[in-house]
């Protein structure tokens, strides 16, 4: 069997191994704590996996297929304008990232729609504010769910399809099963 | 009644600065040594530009921004409201 597949197949077990095992402590959890256990892990993760996991969370379709692609084609300098992003988080965390925290602790938020609930009580905003964010993300999430399955295309021989099943219901399985810890600990590993 | 600030957002502000001014450098040192250092090959035939600015740069500023959080962004409890009761 090719190299390529067995490490495909042993990544692709452990992705589902932590999936199951968050699923056991997501299921022991009261259903009064189920929620923020399910959306925040408990809001328990610490800092240094919540900032592991934004640094996995940056390593997606555009870093390792588009960013190189667009270098291939462009030259150099695309490199350089990637560059400019490696600061993001920070800037963007260090001016909400406490406050943001604080308030959604006090108003016990496990989400940025819960926080502008407790801020305007509205369900008109919240409706609206959910369209937007299923808009926007449906395209991002399209192309990570691509970007996945021509890799797993391209590292396994299989077909686009089977590919973009399969990749699909790895993801699924975790975050479904594990919650926001599962999904944390897979993008960690 | 006066209002009495979250010390906790004094700091969040200080961060906020802080995480700028340390962007903002950033921005010049990338930007500076991209322009300046030349495109003779260097190391595995990147140009100079390429391997310092873009690859030895960054990858010092974020060695430097891990040693500067640990050292000034202090650790903040986020559930301790003892300063939001006060203001109450």
């Amino acid at each position: 069997m090719n190299l390529a597949i067995v490490f495909f197949l042993a990544y692709t077990a452990l992705l589902m191994a932590i999936g199951l095992w968050s699923y056991r402590i997501v299921e022991k959890v009261p259903i009064s704590k189920y929620e923020k256990e399910f959306y925040a892990a408990g809001r328990g993760l610490g800092g240094i996996i919540v900032a592991l996991v934004i640094a996995g969370g940056l390593a997606s379709a555009g870093t390792f297929i588009a960013g190189p692609g667009m270098c291939y084609e462009y030259g150099y300098s695309w490199v350089l304008i990637n560059n400019f992003q490696i600061f993001m988080n920070l800037l963007l965390l260090a001016p909400i990232g406490i406050g943001v925290g604080i308030v959604a602790r006090r108003v016990n938020a496990l989400t940025y729609l819960d926080l502008f609930k407790a801020r305007y009580q509205s369900k008109i905003i919240i409706v609206m504010l959910a369209t937007l964010v299923t808009i926007f993300l449906l395209p991002y999430m399209a192309t990570q769910f691509v970007g996945a399955a021509r890799v797993i295309a391209q590292m396994t021989g299989m077909g686009y399809l089977a590919s973009l099943a399969l990749g699909s219901l790895v993801v699924l399985i975790y975050c479904v099963l594990g919650g926001m810890r599962g999904t944390s600990l897979a993008t960690f590993v | 009644m006066k209002f009495i600030e979250d010390s906790r957002v004094k700091i969040s502000r200080k961060i906020f600065t802080q995480a700028w001014i340390y962007y903002a450098l950033y921005l010049l040192f990338i930007m500076g040594s991209s322009y300046l250092l030349g495109i003779r090959p260097y190391i595995w035939g990147l140009p100079r530009w390429v391997f310092i600015g873009n690859i030895i740069v960054p990858v010092v500023f974020v060695l430097l921004l891990i040693f500067l959080a640990e050292r000034f962004i202090p650790d903040i409890p986020l559930t301790k409201d003892e300063d939001s009761k006060r203001e109450e």
